[in-house]
């Protein structure tokens, strides 16, 4: 039998000579041979760790070793593929092997040895050493304790402790016989290899293979030992799918692989596990991970698990590669397969796993082969590297090699199991802990390198990742008239347009009618956001061929900075012509400004001032975007746009766009609840994405309850005025479900009026009554009473925040001007009233007004203050002054006039203290004299009176009693003369006096006694004529 | 002259006055030294206060300060808003009423009488005393700021400047003001003082008073000899003769408040409330001071209701007042104080 194995080494080394088949991908390692293959060839590093391993075995069963060697190399053909997961939870598999291989020994014995083991645990307190200890073993009789432990449904780890008895002794032997390594034979150097490989490896999964064996010795044992940790070690190091992401997923019906159920082993060639798993299910097919007679198919991938397809094989299930898996979709959905044939060229050249898989069917040698050679060529390379190289190079390597040479890989984990098995046992146990540990991170690096196409695209927000692709899809621009048409047509003609003669004739435009905005060089497109503005306007360019250039709010567009890019910009072509494949310069370019409301502050000074005068002079269309057309800053801007204005979206439509989304995110929503959505955003089509895609997170299934509390939230904030809030303040209607914060923020919607409304309507209010009936009038009595305190000291709260800027007294304020009187008024109100108290008080200080001026006037003569002017004073005053006027007529008008002058009063201020005194009810005095002696006062006035002092309205300037005295005398004298003239022509003398009434007003400063008496004479003249 | 009564017969100098004798000799000795502190006059309105000030200027530096002239004067304030105020000087002093400007009191007593304390005065004749004096009327509407700013220049200034505060009530005046200054009170005449003024009045004018009507017309005045005589002349201008007068003409607003109450004392209902703020508005439009429609209104209602009543009701009238002068918006108080009697009264008639 050993030499048997020999002939085959030297077969195999002849061809791995000759072998031209570079690099395959040698995933199954069917028997121990081609790993004992690289031995040889070990540098004496290498070498001396594995013979510690070696002396243990050969000295206790040196005659044991050949035979195993040609069980091995029987078995090998029984050997079936494992599904290295099997290798991970083996402990069921491992029963029927081990209970199969060694039931003829005896129970008792067993049980003997058991306790010795555990004095001797007792010893090596290491677990991991045990472990060593236990596999070196494993030959020893005591396997079958342990075997047998097994089938009782004992864990793993106590199986192992069993195990380890005979062991520890054996672990001494090998520190001892380290030395002796080198001289130790090829055979040997086998052996020790399938000892280490399978110490990582639990024993359990190499027994599988071993089913139909009936001859079971212990060289079989160790060579399924050795054959199944190298499989793990493979599987431990095994790469991604080598054309990943590289094949077209197949689009197939959804439901045509439905009642198939489907297996997968090993790397498949371009599929994430995740990806394939994802595509059955897509496609109505079911994944399971265990081969039963229930599996359709087993797709078989790279490196595939040997017992599964074993497995399979005995259940007579078809095993399909992955390129026939995709056809597999494609035929279903009634398609033409397209990968199967692709495929078979790559077998050819570079290949690939699964060509080697097919042909494991038909030819068990051939894969051996292969592999061989694979490892022949590469294993030397490899031995050259030092131990601790590899060490540390483990993870880099792994990381990159995973991804995209397997080849590389296999031949590294190969090597390295080499090399680990130069490590004492111990070690061994803990690189195979570290590797496994090590797998999730490299799965995940994978994933990362692998996929960006596919990760970028699940980052997108959904905003993003459904936005309109063209110009068709713009939810609510459908129409013939739409905006979105409107802009098309627009900018569809522009050049033509802009011809200076067709200009033109064009006609000009006015605000109401645009002509379709053939005129307009630039185009403004105005409305809510969220409505999709700036979208019709990149995609009506991009449709039209238009290079768009953007400037958004993002930018600085001061004067400046605008005049030079843009200009820049009209002198120049764009690259993104030579970018593209057609290599045609785009002459045609289009400027977007989006957001020029925001073009404010010292950033974006005179912004939209250069942005007109480009418009002017455009030789390309510009588009802008604000949300406010008519704000204050777009006023000019305006004018010189087309204007468009985008409504919100009608609900249905964004209803009907929104649910095909919900359709391919999965969600499920109903359609009330996402209109009742939609409303709470204000038709935002972006705001209702982002809401949807919150809440797709958290649950799937959203009912229109859910949306209802939510929408309350996602509601967007509305300001009230005044005139809301009062009815929100008073209804009980609407404030009975208001908590009381809620109440208080109807107050700070506008807290300097807010309160003037509740205190003006408070009465107004019929509150609801709790009280008994017939009392109810008292009731409203007390609660407009607690509501009219209330209102008092929340002005006496406003009164200290403004005067010591106490602004957090607020909220005390808004407790009591509104939280309290809606508290005790609610109910039904009726006419709601602006508040009075605006025009009230801007009447009282009128009045305060002129009795302050009266009373400065007046202040030579008069004692008391300002209040007794008016309580006091005012009556008999202006009895003194209007009563003699009254009675007598022209006869009293000098005594008024005295009276007047006494007093030091102006004219006006008679006038004044009338309208003062009008108040109550009574006549205005002053209107019920006759006009003639008006005038006749007037004039008399605005001859004689000079004032002792210069009266605020007029001048400054003052002038003493004494010259006061002097310009009096003058006067008079004309005074007689006039009054006697003009008496009858009053309409005349009327238009005079006016005339010089503000003559005298105005440059009153001039000069005292002449000034008057020049303009006296003047009138005098003209009421002559 | 045409001139109403009381600013005709108005007292001049100290031999004139007719009432509270024994105080004006006292300021008249206190004048007579040429060192005299600063005053603080206070006293009701109608007393005499501002009497007495000019009687105290005339003895100081003679007839010359009745030669009075006004000035507008302009200041401007740290935030450069400028500010206009009247002055009525004479040779010798200077009369501001501060409270014109409203809160920018504070400028014009830094700047205004500061100025003046500075500067010295230059004395032309002999009878001059060597300082100025400063009349500040309605002192008890300073601001507490304009208030503290007038402390120091009270004590820095002295030697050439004296300050004559004249106030209604002492209590708006800071302690540390009381302090520096001598404070005298100017207390209303009697009813008996009043009734002889006005029958002496209406001597010189050549019309018999019944000493009755006199009494009754002092009565109703409430010590404010100002409102006295102006009655007494309204009365007589009205109908040359005080026979046929049963009653005393009350001034309009008074009448308009007296209805209000009644109308209160009536009907206490929300049509009512609702009516009442108009009346209310309408006083306070027509400029009448809210604290003398609050009093007069309080006193109106005292009068007709029960009795049982009266005590809730001026506790009610002093927290609303109270109120009133802290807060902003007179008409809420004025309201509030209204819908809380007509609650008292609605309780005390269904108990009853």
């Amino acid at each position: 039998m050993s030499q048997d194995i020999r002939n085959m080494f030297a077969r195999l080394s002849k061809k791995s000579t000759k072998c031209k088949t570079p690099k395959k991908d040698s995933t199954i390692i069917d028997s121990d041979d081609d790993i004992v293959e690289k031995t040889p060839k070990r540098t004496k590093n290498v070498s001396k760790k594995h013979k510690t391993n070696v002396i243990s075995s050969d000295s206790e069963e040196d005659s044991k070793k050949t035979p195993k060697k040609l069980k091995s190399s029987h078995s090998t053909p029984d050997l079936k593929p494992l599904n290295l997961d099997d290798l991970n939870k083996p402990v069921k598999q491992i029963k029927p092997s081990k209970t199969e291989n060694k039931i003829d020994l005896q129970t008792p014995k067993k049980e003997k040895k058991k306790k010795e083991k555990n004095t001797e645990l007792g010893i090596h307190k290491n677990k991991d050493f045990e472990k060593t200890l236990m596999e070196l073993d494993d030959d020893s009789n005591d396997t079958i304790l342990m075997d047998n432990i097994d089938l009782l449904d004992k864990t793993l780890e106590e199986a192992l402790h069993n195990n380890s008895n005979d062991k520890a002794g054996d672990n001494l032997k090998q520190k001892t016989y380290i030395s002796e390594d080198e001289k130790m034979p090829k055979g040997s150097k086998k052996r020790q290899r399938k000892k280490s490989e399978s110490e990582v490896t639990p024993n359990k999964k190499a027994k599988l293979d071993y089913t139909d064996a009936e001859v079971d010795t212990d060289k079989e044992k160790w060579e399924k030992r050795r054959h199944s940790a190298a499989l793990y070690q493979q599987y431990l190091h095994r790469g991604g799918p080598k054309k990943h992401g590289q094949k077209e997923y197949p689009k197939g019906t959804s439901n045509c692989l439905s009642n198939l159920t489907f297996l997968r082993t090993g790397v498949l060639d371009s599929l994430e596990s995740d990806e394939f798993n994802n595509l059955v299910q897509e496609h109505g097919g079911r994944i399971v991970h265990a081969v039963s007679k229930k599996v359709n198919y087993v797709v078989v991938g790279d490196q595939p698990g040997p017992s599964k397809l074993e497995k399979a094989r005995n259940y007579n299930i078809k095993e399909i590669s992955e390129d026939e898996f995709l056809d597999l979709i494609l035929t279903k959905s009634g398609k033409q397969p397209m990968y199967a044939h692709n495929n078979s060229e790559d077998v050819g050249t570079s290949g690939s796993v699964e060509a080697t898989i097919t042909k494991i069917k038909e030819e068990n040698k051939s894969p051996e082969k292969s592999k061989n050679e694979n490892s022949n060529k590469e294993a030397p390379v490899k031995q050259k590297e030092s131990f601790k190289i590899r060490d540390t190079k483990n993870k880099s390597d792994l990381k990159q090699l995973d991804f995209k040479d397997t080849n590389k890989l296999k031949v590294e984990s190969h090597s390295k199991t080499i090399d680990s098995e130069g490590f004492t046992s111990r070690e061994k146990q803990n690189n195979g802990h570290s590797s496994e540990s090590k797998l999730p991170e490299v799965v995940k690096i994978k994933s990362e390198i692998a996929s960006p196409i596919k990760l970028s695209n699940e980052n997108l927000s959904w905003t993003e990742k459904y936005k309109p692709k063209s110009t068709i899809d713009i939810i609510g621009q459908k129409d013939s008239n739409s905006n979105m048409n409107k802009l098309k047509k627009w900018l569809e003609n522009w050049h033509k347009n802009q011809d200076p003669e067709r200009r033109k004739k064009l006609p000009t435009p006015s605000p109401f009618n645009q002509y379709d905005g053939e005129w307009y060089k630039a185009a403004l497109l105005s409305g809510p956001p969220g409505v999709g503005k700036t979208t019709t306007a990149t995609l009506v360019a991009r449709e039209l061929g238009f290079d768009v250039v953007e400037f958004n709010a993002s930018d600085t567009r001061n004067k400046k900075l605008l005049h030079e890019e843009i200009s820049q910009m009209m002198h120049s072509t764009t690259v993104a012509g030579f970018i593209s494949v057609e290599k045609n310069i785009n002459k045609k370019r289009i400027l977007l400004m989006d957001e020029v409301d925001g073009m404010a502050g010292n950033e974006d000074r005179g912004g939209i001032a250069e942005l007109i005068n480009f418009i002017k002079v455009a030789s390309f269309p510009i588009i802008c975007m604000c949300n406010n057309r008519d704000h204050q800053k777009m006023r000019t801007l305006v004018n010189h746009c087309y204007g468009l204005k985008f409504g919100r979206p009608n609900i249905q439509k964004v209803k009907a766009a929104m649910l095909s989304i919900c359709f391919k995110e999965n969600i499920k929503i109903s359609p009330d609840a996402l209109a009742q959505l939609i409303i709470g955003t204000g038709g935002d089509i972006r705001q209702t994405l982002n809401n949807l895609s919150m809440w797709s997170v958290g649950e799937k299934n959203l009912t229109s309850e859910v949306i209802e509390n939510e929408s309350v939230n996602s509601k967007k904030d509305v300001v009230y005025g005044p005139w809301d809030v009062i009815k929100k303040v008073f209804n009980s209607s609407e404030n009975k479900t208001m908590t009381l914060s809620e109440k208080s923020r109807l107050f700070f919607y506008d807290y300097s009026i807010g309160p003037l409304f509740v205190q003006e309507n408070y009465l107004q209010v019929t509150p609801d009554c709790t009280g008994p009936k017939n009392d109810k009038d008292r009731e409203m009595l007390i609660r407009k009473c607690l509501a009219a305190d209330a209102l008092s000291m929340g002005d006496v709260v406003e009164s200290k925040i403004r005067s010591s800027n106490n602004w957090a007294l607020l909220e005390s304020q808004a407790f009591y001007s509104t939280v309290l009187p809606s508290h005790y008024m609610s109910g039904t109100l009726g006419r709601t009233n602006f508040p009075a108290w605006l025009g009230k008080n801007s009447q009282r200080n009128k009045s305060l007004r002129m009795i302050g001026e009266l009373y400065s006037h007046a202040r030579i003569s008069v004692s008391g203050d300002k209040f007794s002017m008016r309580l006091d004073y005012a009556e008999p005053l202006r009895n003194l002054l209007v009563r003699p006027m009254k009675t007598r007529g022209l006869d009293g008008v000098r005594d008024t006039f005295e009276a007047l002058k006494t007093y030091s009063l102006l004219k006006d201020d008679l006038v004044n203290l009338c309208e003062l005194l009008t108040g109550f009810s009574n006549p205005n005095v002053f209107n019920s004299i006759d006009p003639k002696v008006k005038s006749a006062l007037t004039r008399l006035y605005n001859k004689e009176m000079v004032h002792s002092f210069a009266p605020v309205t007029t001048s400054k300037k003052k002038q003493t009693a004494e010259t006061n005295l002097y310009g009096d005398e003058n006067e008079e004298t004309f005074s007689d003369q006039e009054t006697e003239d003009n008496i009858n022509d009053d309409t005349l003398i009327k238009v005079k006096r006016t005339g010089k009434a503000a003559q005298n007003n105005l440059p009153g400063t001039k000069g005292k006694g002449k000034g008057k008496n020049t303009e006296s004479k003047a009138s005098k003249g003209k009421a002559k004529k | 002259m045409s001139m109403l009564w009381v600013d005709k017969y108005r007292p001049k100098d100290f031999s004139m006055l007719d009432y509270h004798i024994q105080q004006s000799q006292e300021l008249k000795n206190l004048v007579e030294h040429s060192d005299f502190p600063h005053l603080l006059i206070y006293g009701p309105s109608g007393a005499g206060k501002k009497t007495r000030i000019m009687c105290i200027l005339k003895e100081l530096f003679g007839p010359g300060v009745e030669r009075l002239k006004m000035d507008n004067v302009t200041v401007v304030t740290p935030s450069n808003k400028k500010v206009e105020i009247v002055t009525v000087n004479s040779n010798y002093h200077i009369e501001i009423n501060p409270s014109d400007v409203g809160i920018y009191d504070r400028v014009i007593i830094m700047d205004l009488i500061k100025n003046i304390a500075q500067t010295q005065h230059i004395t032309t004749n002999n009878n001059t005393r060597d300082f100025k004096v400063v009349v500040l009327t309605e002192a008890d509407n300073l601001t507490v700021d304009a208030q503290h700013a007038l402390r120091r220049t009270m004590e820095k200034y002295s030697s050439n400047c004296r300050l004559i505060l004249c106030a209604t009530s002492l209590s708006p005046v800071i302690p540390a003001i009381q302090s520096r200054c001598l404070l005298i009170r100017v207390p209303a005449p009697s009813t008996k003082e009043i009734a002889t003024i006005l029958q002496t009045t209406c001597k010189k004018e050549d019309v018999s008073l019944p000493l009755s009507f006199a009494e009754e017309l002092a009565k109703v005045c409430n010590g404010n000899l100002r409102r006295a005589l102006l009655m007494c002349e309204a009365c007589k201008v009205e109908n040359n003769s005080f026979q046929d007068y049963k009653t005393i003409p009350q001034p309009d607003w008074r009448v308009f408040i007296t209805k209000l109450a009644d109308f209160i004392i009536q009907k206490q209902s929300i049509q009512n409330i609702v009516r009442i703020r108009e009346q209310l508005y309408e006083l306070l439009t027509n400029g009448i001071p809210p604290e003398v429609i609050f009093r007069n209104l309080v006193e109106a209602l005292v009068l007709k209701c029960n009795e049982a009543v009266i005590p809730f009701l001026v506790q009610e009238a002093a927290i609303y007042e109270y109120r009133m002068t802290q807060g902003n918006k007179h008409i809420i108080h004025l309201e509030a104080f209204v819908i809380k009697a007509m609650c008292l009264f609605r309780n005390k008639s269904n108990t009853q």
